[in-house]
Order: C-alpha cells, then sequence, then structure tokens
C-alpha cells in the first residue's frame, strides 16, 4: 500500500491506504477523525463536506491520491476552540436536529462564506445542496445570514 | 445465493473474514420484531474501505429465491379491493344514505411504500465476548428490543447484553427495528472479535422497513342541500402489525389512523379494511404512521367534497367540526395567519388541510405554483399546532419545521418499488429528498391548557393533502396518487 503525505488541520500526517481509498475514509478509520460523516458514497448529500485548499469537497468521491499538496480542513480543524463564526451562528440559531448532516452544512457554509460575504437567500440555495434529513434548512438560511453580518 | 468468490476477497489487504449469513427468524416472544437477520454475505476489514473492495471481489451470483417474481404491489392492492373488508367504523347505515344521496362522488386514492432514508446509514457495533458477556453501541430507538435481539444472536442471556445508545442519524421509525443490531452480533461471533457493520446508502435503502403502500376507494353523498350524507373510506393494505402475530379483531389499528376517527359530523360513516397478506416486504412505523398516507387520502377527497358541494373548502370544514374544538381553533388559526381568502400572486393558489396525530392537532395551508412544465413549487407552508401546553417552543417550532420538510420530501418525490423481488431504488439519486426546494415554514401554537401531545410527528400528515388541495385549486387538476412528480 502506497503511503501518503496530506497536511489535514494544519499537521503533517502519513496514511498507508490504497490510492482510490476516499478521503472521507482515510479521515475516519486512518486518522480517526469522525467528526466527517458517510451518507450516500457518490456526491450527492454533503454529509462529508470537507475543505480542500479552501474549497469545500466531498470526500467521499475524493481518491487519497489526488489530495496532493493541498491542504485538508475537517470540521475538527475549522476552528480550534469551536468558535469559528459559523459555528457560533449555529448555535445562537439552535440549527442541528439529528445532527448529522451538521458538519457537512457548518463546513459549506463557510466555504460559502469566503466566496460571498453576504449571500442572498437564493444564493444560499444554489451553494448549499447538502441534505438535511430532519429539514433544518430554514434555520442554516438564517444561521449563514448570521454568520455573514458578524463578519 | 448461488455462488460467491471468498477466496477473491481474502485476498485483498486488510480483508480478515468472509462470513456467510443464514436468514434467521425471530423466535424470541413477542412477534417477529426485528425479523431475525437477512441472508447475506459480510466482509470483515480493517477499514471500511477494505471491506467495499473485499465486497466488489466476491462476484456474487444470487439465488433470486422464492420471491423472484414479486413485483406491481399497486396493481396487487387494486386487485384486492373487491374484497369486503372488516369493518373498522360503522355510523348509521352509509349505504342506504348514499344510494339516497342527490350528489354522489366517488375516487381512488393511491400512496406507494416509502423509505425512512435516515441521513445515517445503518450501522452498529457489537462485541461478544469469550466470558459470555456481549456489548453493543449503536444508535436504536428501541433498547428493549435491541438488547433481546442481541442475546438471542450472541446466545448468551439478556442480563449479560449491555446496550450503549449512540447518537441517532436520523430515526423517524426506522431505528425501533434491531436487525442491524443483529447483524453486528452475529458478526462478532464468528469473527471473534469486536465488529462495527457499516450499511451503504444502497443497502440501506434496499432493506428498510417500508411504510405500507396502500390503496383506498372512498365514497361520499350529499343532499339537495349540499350537505354530507355519508362518507365510506375502503382501505387495502398490507398490515404492519402482523409481523407481531394475527392481527386483533382483523384489524390493523395502524393503517386506519386517521380513517376511522375522520373528525367530520357526518351522520352516516363506513370505514373498513381489507388486509393485502405480502409478508415478504417488511413493513415499519414511518413517521406519523397510518396518519401519514390517510391525511393526504381523508383531506384530498374532504376538497372533492367541497367541490362537489360548490363550498370554500376551509368554511366547509369548519361547518363540519363545531363538535370537534380542538381541530376547530387549529384551522382558523392557521387559515388566519395564511390570509385564507385573501389575493395571491398571480398563478399561486392556496390548499389546506387537518390531521390529528393523538392528541395533537396540526393544520396547514401551502401556498404553491405549478411551473408550465408541470414542476410543482411550494413556496410557503403555514402551520398551526395545538399539542396542549408547550414545553420548549423552540424545539416545537423546528420539529413542525422538520415534519414539512418530511412530509413534502414524500408528498413530492417519495416512492419505492418492487419488481421481480428487489426494491428498485438505491440512493438519493433514485430516492430524493427535498433540499433547497424546501419552503418557507411559519409555525404558529393554539394557546392550549388541552392534554399534552407529541410534536415530532404531527406536522407530517397535513403535508400532503395541503399541497395536493392548493394544486388543484392552481391548476383544477387532482392529484389522487403520490408521489406528486410532475403535474400533467
Ligand atoms: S457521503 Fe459524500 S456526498 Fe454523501
Ligand atoms: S440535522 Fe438530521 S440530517 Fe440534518
Amino acid at each position: 500500500m502506497p503511503a501518503y503525505s496530506l497536511l489535514v488541520n494544519g499537521r503533517r500526517r502519513t496514511v498507508d491506504a490504497a490510492a482510490n481509498t476516499p478521503l472521507l475514509w482515510v479521515l475516519r478509520d486512518n486518522l480517526g477523525l469522525t467528526g466527517t460523516k458517510f451518507g450516500c458514497g457518490i456526491a450527492q448529500c454533503g454529509a462529508c463536506t470537507v475543505h480542500l485548499g479552501g474549497d469545500a469537497v466531498r470526500s467521499c468521491v475524493l481518491p487519497v491520491s489526488a489530495v496532493g499538496t493541498r491542504p485538508v480542513t475537517t470540521i475538527e480543524g475549522l476552528s480550534a476552540t469551536s468558535t469559528h463564526r459559523v459555528q457560533k451562528a449555529w448555535i445562537a440559531e439552535d440549527v442541528p436536529q439529528c445532527g448529522y448532516c451538521q458538519s457537512g452544512q457548518v463546513m459549506a457554509a463557510a466555504a460559502l462564506l469566503r466566496r460571498s460575504t453576504t449571500p442572498t437567500d437564493a444564493e444560499i440555495d444554489a451553494a448549499m445542496t447538502n441534505i438535511c434529513r430532519c429539514g433544518t434548512y430554514q434555520r442554516i438560511r438564517a444561521a449563514i445570514h448570521r454568520a455573514a453580518k458578524e463578519a | 445465493m448461488k455462488s460467491f468468490d471468498a477466496a477473491r476477497a481474502r485476498a485483498l489487504p486488510g480483508v480478515r473474514h468472509v462470513v456467510q449469513l443464514e436468514s434467521t427468524p425471530w423466535t424470541g416472544t413477542g412477534g417477529a420484531w426485528g425479523v431475525g437477520t437477512e441472508s447475506g454475505i459480510a466482509v470483515v476489514a480493517d477499514t471500511y474501505w477494505q471491506a467495499v473492495e473485499g465486497r466488489r471481489a466476491l462476484q456474487i451470483t444470487w439465488d433470486e429465491g422464492a420471491n423472484a417474481t414479486l413485483g406491481d404491489i399497486p396493481g396487487k392492492l387494486a386487485s384486492l379491493a373487491s374484497q369486503a373488508g372488516v369493518s373498522a367504523r360503522k355510523d348509521g347505515d352509509a349505504s342506504a344514505a348514499l344510494a339516497g344521496a342527490a350528489k354522489k362522488i366517488d375516487a381512488v386514492y393511491t400512496v406507494p411504500f416509502l423509505h425512512h432514508a435516515t441521513m445515517e446509514p445503518m450501522n452498529c457495533t457489537a462485541h461478544v465476548r469469550a466470558d459470555g458477556t456481549c456489548d453493543v453501541w449503536g444508535p436504536t430507538q428501541n433498547q428493549t428490543r435491541a438488547q433481546e435481539v442481541a442475546a438471542e444472536a450472541a446466545g448468551v442471556p439478556k442480563e449479560k447484553v449491555r446496550i450503549h445508545t449512540t447518537l441517532l442519524g436520523g430515526g423517524f421509525g426506522r431505528r425501533l427495528e434491531s436487525d442491524f443490531v443483529a447483524e453486528a452480533v452475529r458478526l462478532s461471533k464468528a469473527a471473534n472479535a469486536p465488529v462495527k457493520v457499516i450499511w451503504s446508502r444502497e443497502d440501506d435503502t434496499k432493506h428498510g422497513f417500508y411504510r405500507p403502500a396502500t390503496y383506498n376507494r372512498l365514497r361520499a353523498g350529499l343532499d339537495a342541500q349540499n350537505k354530507p350524507v355519508a362518507w365510506t373510506h375502503h382501505i387495502v393494505a398490507p398490515p404492519i402489525l402482523l409481523k407481531f402475530g394475527p392481527l386483533q379483531n382483523g384489524i390493523d389499528r395502524t393503517l386506519i389512523d386517521g380513517a376511522a376517527d375522520v373528525p367530520y359530523a357526518f351522520p352516516n360513516v363506513f370505514v373498513d379494511q381489507v388486509a393485502a397478506d405480502l409478508p415478504a416486504i417488511p413493513l415499519g412505523f414511518w413517521r406519523s404512521v397510518g396518519a401519514s398516507q390517510n391525511a393526504f387520502v381523508v383531506e384530498s377527497f374532504m376538497d372533492e367534497l367541497a367541490v362537489a358541494a360548490g363550498r370554500d373548502p376551509y368554511e366547509f370544514r369548519r361547518e363540519l367540526l363545531q363538535a370537534k374544538p380542538r381541530h376547530l381553533r387549529t384551522l382558523e388559526l392557521a387559515a388566519t395567519k395564511a390570509g385564507w381568502g385573501t389575493p395571491l400572486p398571480a398563478g399561486h393558489a392556496r390548499g389546506i388541510a387537518i390531521a390529528e396525530w393523538e392528541p395533537t392537532t396540526c393544520a396547514e395551508v401551502a401556498e404553491v405554483s405549478v411551473a408550465p412544465d408541470g414542476t410543482v413549487r411550494v413556496h410557503r407552508v403555514v402551520c398551526a399546532v395545538d399539542c396542549g401546553p408547550v414545553v420548549n417552543p423552540d424545539t416545537l417550532e423546528a420539529q413542525m419545521q422538520g415534519g414539512v420538510a418530511f412530509g413534502l420530501s414524500a408528498a413530492l418525490y417519495g416512492e419505492i418499488t418492487i419488481e421481480n423481488g428487489r426494491v428498485q431504488q438505491g440512493n438519493f439519486t433514485d430516492y430524493p429528498v427535498l433540499i433547497p426546494e424546501m419552503p418557507v415554514v411559519e409555525v404558529y401554537t393554539v394557546p392550549s391548557t388541552d392534554t399534552l401531545g407529541g410534536i415530532g410527528e404531527p406536522s407530517v400528515p397535513p403535508t400532503a393533502p395541503a399541497v395536493c388541495n392548493a394544486i388543484f385549486a392552481a391548476t383544477g387538476k387532482r392529484i389522487r396518487s403520490l408521489p406528486i412528480g410532475k403535474v400533467s
């Protein structure tokens, strides 16, 4: 098995994994970073969203061999103190229900706010294509607006 | 199964075991909750991806088994409709009243099987130890049954099983079942090690415990003054409760919830049920259970009755709910907050519906438009609820919104079909759930000291009929079969 050197949440990590192993399972099984979730495995739901070089990507379809030198940020690394403005807004709006989709939602929202400082509802709907089976979409919108104001 | 290649899988890195499981019926007391386990092959590896690669290498040839030709369930249900059902409610003499009615209406409504599609696929970790103890870590809604099922699978007394409940990535009734617990325990025993079972989304979708598909024949009559004189509802459906043993009095009460208790002041009512025997299809409790389909059927047909009577659907309902104060005030609050009867943008229309999830009542007004290509857009849902005293208003609002989202996914897209003995759907591509189509949902609470009720389920049932009644108001097209899909 090849060894890959990855920069994850600011730390250099070496993992042994088959080249086609999705980054999701490297994070969860090799590195024990279980905040990133598995929902569909085919880039449909967004539960596995992480940042790759600052952009939101669906890690269930990203082979570890394709990561290269780009830094990976997971929900665990978004903020050392869990006080990223998106996380604070999420708590203030009491967004999560079961919570399973929420680390992916938070990562997608944080990436959106980096691109677009004050997104409209339409921009949020276009960018936030993560499934929430519990239906927290309305509070997700509210939390993104709140986080945008805090910038 | 006919054949598989365990050696190819075992040769791959990280693969530790290939275990063939025979199906096991549940033999404990209290019926077949959990149905033991299905037959299949498990690949146990160091990591999930290695197990997935091992599974791909198996080259399984399936024996299609006794249900190889099972399919066309809607057709089967329809063919049973000519049978007389078991009476679930009988007030007066509905057939005589129908015969003498000045105006009669008659319709067939159908709904499909539905899957829970929890965000977190089924999974469970178990450790059966040599000393006869067993630990289970899993997202279960049903610790009591999980313990019984684990004990049976491990072959140890119940007292030796400890259930550690993990956070649930959605339950909606799917995690009342313990099939995934039994699977983890059996594999731990076979591997002689702690084993974590993770189902793929496809496994999850194809091995659900589905909300029953149902067929409904409704008839109602109006007198010369357009007052309802009779209401009959004939339900054909596979009973969920059969898995616990014979039905009490031939009735599955979960299938008549929201139908036998139709709240309107009809002088003559007859509701009956034909139990379709489809033992090969696993059925389960799906958020709001029988009310999930019966509210769609009853409240849509109620709209048809209002149209036949030439009445406003809200006023027509109000008049017939005078003896049901909890229903009445919930309906009135929804209509008032939604601005029932006030002008809307061109192409938009409203629909109203009410349902009871005992003892909570929930009424919804949906505002929709239908694009020229038939695509339905739901713009706003106003939701009023009477659950008695409110304990946590923030949770109430969240649950109401979530229930509407759940109801909308089902109404717009949800459908599990079975052909050649297999579930045809597998992932969110063919079992879609709503994302950006989420409308604004406004939640209003009736100030109430009435009996305390739940709030997790009540907003699901009125969603489909409120939307379908709005589609009728917008287009004149009556939706009698779910999912809505595109309106043609
Ligand atoms: S698990 Fe990656 S998008 Fe669903
Ligand atoms: S909070 Fe449960 S899936 Fe989003």
